[in-house]
């Protein structure tokens, strides 16, 4: 998440972020949210997804997924027992179904109290839509 | 800690360019319309029944106003917390009574 944003309406209670995931490139996409689960089983969430997202171009590879998780100061253990038997796949599959059946077909889809915003857009889009729903969450 | 934008554009080298630039709102009169058709549904049917509450997700807004309710509860556990089920919420950013909710559904690819 731009970090602007975090800022300017995570901090001060006005934003909530909820993430879903919806891993319809292949079975890396589902590897990795299935390990992004198993982070966040030790309470890592947001700094394992940070670290996939920053090591894109590297690929899932469960080699990779270990290390990453290894990176952000998990148990290497716990992590690969949860990962290897695809403890949270459910979880994934879960979000997965649940974001077709309300329409998304693409990432990233984002959904803004009632306002749907689909594909990569400029901060100031965002900035917009949440000064909107703020407004409106207050009565304006 | 810092929630990193994910911007599949790095992968081109550019700036932030919009996949897809088409920000939407939904009917807000048919959804009103189809909202106050379910609230007197429940109460012709005596059934008694509130609103939602500010807490539902935004998305779960979304699908009730598109495919009717689905009954799932909103989840508002963060990133260590936990269903009733022992297994992890939905990861979250921000104050559980937060006024506005971003749902992103996204991947890592």
């Amino acid at each position: 998440m731009e970090p602007k944003l975090y800022k300017e309406y995570v901090e001060d209670g006005t934003l909530r972020i909820e993430w879903r995931d919806f891993p319809y490139r292949g079975q890396e996409s589902v590897d990795a949210a299935v390990a992004a689960r198993s982070a966040q089983a030790q309470g890592k969430f947001w700094e394992y997804h940070d670290l996939l997202y920053d090591n894109q171009a590297s690929g899932y590879s469960e080699e990779n997924l270990i290390s990453y998780a290894k990176k952000v100061g998990l148990d290497t253990q716990r992590f690969r027992d949860d990962y290897e038997s695809a403890r949270y796949a459910g979880l994934v599959q879960a979000d997965f179904q649940r974001g077709q059946s309300i329409g998304v077909n693409g990432t990233p889809t984002f959904f803004i109290n009632d306002q749907v915003l689909v594909g990569l857009q400029p901060l100031g889009v965002f900035e917009s839509a949440i000064e909107d729903a703020k407004r409106e969450a207050e009565g304006g | 800690m810092v929630y990193n934008w994910h911007d599949d554009t790095r992968l081109g080298g550019t700036t932030l360019i919009c996949a897809r630039t088409n920000i939407y709102k939904t009917a807000r009169g048919t959804l009103a319309l189809l909202i106050l058709t379910a609230l007197a549904a429940t109460v012709i049917a005596g059934c008694g029944a509130g609103s939602g509450g500010s807490s539902q997700s935004s998305e779960e807004q979304q699908a009730s106003g598109t495919a009717g309710s689905s009954g799932q509860k909103a989840e508002d556990t963060g990133s260590s917390g936990r269903t009733a089920g022992g297994e992890p919420g939905h990861p979250t950013l921000g104050s559980a009574d937060a006024p506005v909710v971003l749902t992103e559904y996204s991947d890592y690819q």
